[in-house]
């Protein structure tokens, strides 16, 4: 898969979930020595967007294209850099971590031809903890206004019910059970569910997802966050 | 049950929980969520929602639902803040109560968007003219920047005055689970408001105008009484320090959650520290510097400054212990590993 799309309302985990999947991606040795890169079109949120982690994932070989000022977290500036169109047109691995909700898939629009030209899927990373997802209609509604606005039919779903460093065996058990009957009613699959590893330890077996993403602590948050 | 809420979201719905209908501001960021928020709600609630078109006109506009007798609020981060600072002295002038929200950002000037607590002279000290002091509440989670916002409220009522609720950016922009607050009683609007029902009763008039110099100071002494019963009464501080604590760690707001992880570090090098995290930082604890236990040699201030709550701990341990700070700006925040370093090289 070349292009990956990553939406989802705020706080539903979205670049988290872009992190651990080009980390997957980067320590894939069956993939060869294809370049990953995590495109951070985020122009919502000024905190906790990937360049923050452009850096640790540097070490990885993973490269991460924000604005083009440096990747400069200090400024809100919705000047994106479009590099990572190129890197779409010669059939790299390239994650799009959008900004939160509808506002933040607006800008697809820039390059909505060369992502519908290439190998692409379209996720929507759900978490029921997050007021405005917190229903099965809710997230329907959620992913039909993001198809709307953007112009690209979702190809999947996310269950990553958290609550960041709190998050039970019970909270993506219940997160699974709303995001599921969505997904049914959307005729979508569960791509993946994205857990910490302890626990999925415990209910790894229980999980209805096609794939699953572990992680040992979060990456985007320290341990006070 | 548990939501997943981000800090100036919850700072919003607080709001809303407290009565509040009315809502006046203008985007800045790391605020920006709380407009956002606040013209979706009043909109469904039948409030009142003005993106202003600056800073001054959303606190005049404040002033002017103050002085009609119902729960306002208004928030914006540091340089618009500063900008507030003229409608702040009026409102405090006019005895007008109201919720002002301060997610700070670096500065001076146009600063940055990143986090900082620069800020705290210009919340505590007051930038506009006259005698006045602002009550000060400094969160350091979600939950609790929820449950002050609803106190904030009911404090700028009791005593007729506006009051601030001093969050960093980051506690603005992170999230946490947290629950709701239960309904809560909501007053009737103030009896004293301007609000159009004059034919009813006798006239309420709102002002500060006392051009008298005798009238004006009779006002100020009057005000400063209301301080001292606020002193008295509202004080409010989070202070772990134990018995056999050779260091006291002060910080308020995100330094607080990182001085608890520096104090886990320290613990595990053999070295006890203690956290006071004051909550009101007007009026500021200062009493709970001169109980500390007799173990305690140092206090270390963790800032997101270069030193401006230090001073106000200086006056707490009146010359007792050393003082020192441990400070970043600029939008850098430090790291528990930083702190517990700092604290180690003073002992």
């Amino acid at each position: 898969m070349a292009t990956t799309v990553v939406t989802g309302y705020y706080g539903s985990g979205k670049t988290e979930f872009c992190v651990n999947l080009a980390l997957k991606l980067a320590n894939d040795a069956g993939r060869g020595k294809r370049p990953v890169v995590i495109a951070d079109l985020d122009i919502i949120n000024p905190y906790f967007r990937s360049r923050e982690a452009a850096e640790k994932l540097a070490q990885y070989g993973i490269t991460v294209m924000g604005d083009h000022l440096d990747n400069n977290t200090g400024q809100d500036l919705p000047a994106l850099s479009t590099a990572f169109v190129a890197r779409i047109r010669a059939g790299d691995d390239v994650i799009i971590d959008l900004g939160g909700g509808e506002l933040g898939a607006k800008v697809l629009s820039a390059c909505r031809d060369d992502i519908l030209a290439s190998s692409h899927e379209f996720l929507c990373v759900l978490n029921p903890f997050r007021p405005e997802t917190d229903s099965t209609s809710k997230m329907v509604g959620f992913v039909k206004t993001i198809e709307h606005t953007t112009g690209i039919d979702v190809s999947g779903v996310v269950n990553n019910g958290h609550m960041l460093h709190d998050t039970t065996a019970e909270d993506i058990i219940y997160s699974q059970e709303v995001v599921q009957q969505a997904a049914s009613m959307l005729g979508l699959p569960i791509s993946y569910t994205m857990l910490r590893k302890d626990i999925y330890g415990k209910i790894g077996g229980r999980l209805l997802s096609q794939q699953v993403i572990t992680f040992e602590k979060l990456q985007m948050r320290q341990s006070w966050q | 049950m548990k939501i997943l809420m981000k800090g100036n979201e919850a700072i919003c719905d607080a709001a809303i929980k407290a009565g509040c209908r009315a809502f006046f501001g203008y985007p800045i960021t790391p605020q920006n969520e709380i407009p956002e928020y606040m013209a979706k709600q009043m909109e469904k609630l039948g409030g009142v929602f003005v993106q202003a078109e600056s800073e001054v006109a959303a606190i005049n506009m404040v002033y002017g639902a103050a002085a009609a007798g119902v729960r306002v609020m208004t928030s914006s981060s540091s340089p618009g803040i500063a900008l507030k600072q003229e409608g702040i002295s009026y409102l405090v002038g006019a005895d007008l109560p109201c919720v002002i929200v301060s997610v700070s950002r670096s500065g001076p000037g146009l600063g940055g968007i990143l986090p900082a607590q620069s800020d705290y002279f210009q919340a505590t000290r007051g930038g506009g003219n006259g005698d006045y002091y602002l009550p000060v509440y400094a969160p350091f989670s979600i939950q609790e920047a929820m449950d002050l916002v609803i106190k904030a409220f009911d404090v700028a009522d009791k005593y007729r005055t506006p009051v601030m609720v001093l969050a960093d950016g980051m506690l603005g922009q992170m999230m946490e689970p947290c629950s709701l607050p239960e309904a809560i009683n909501i007053p009737e609007a103030h009896s004293w408001g301007a609000n159009g029902n004059s034919d009813k009763r006798p006239r309420n008039t709102i002002t500060s105008l006392n051009l008298k110099g005798e009238g004006l100071e009779e006002m100020n002494i009057r005000r400063f009484k209301t301080y001292d019963t606020i002193k008295q009464n509202e004080v409010m501080v989070d202070n772990r320090v134990q018995d056999g604590d050779e260091v006291a760690i002060v910080a308020y707001g995100t330094p607080a959650r990182i001085a608890l992880n520096a104090i886990e570090i320290l613990k595990e090098q053999g070295i006890k520290a203690g956290l006071v995290r004051p909550i009101t930082l007007w009026p500021y604890p200062y009493d709970t510097f001169q109980n500390l236990p007799s173990s305690v040699k140092q206090v270390v201030v963790a800032e997101l400054s270069m030193g401006q709550m230090i001073e106000d701990v200086k006056l707490g341990v009146a010359g007792k212990l050393p003082v020192s700070l441990y400070g970043r700006t600029g939008g850098m925040i430090f790291e528990p590993e930083e702190v517990a370093a700092y604290v180690k090289s003073c002992i």
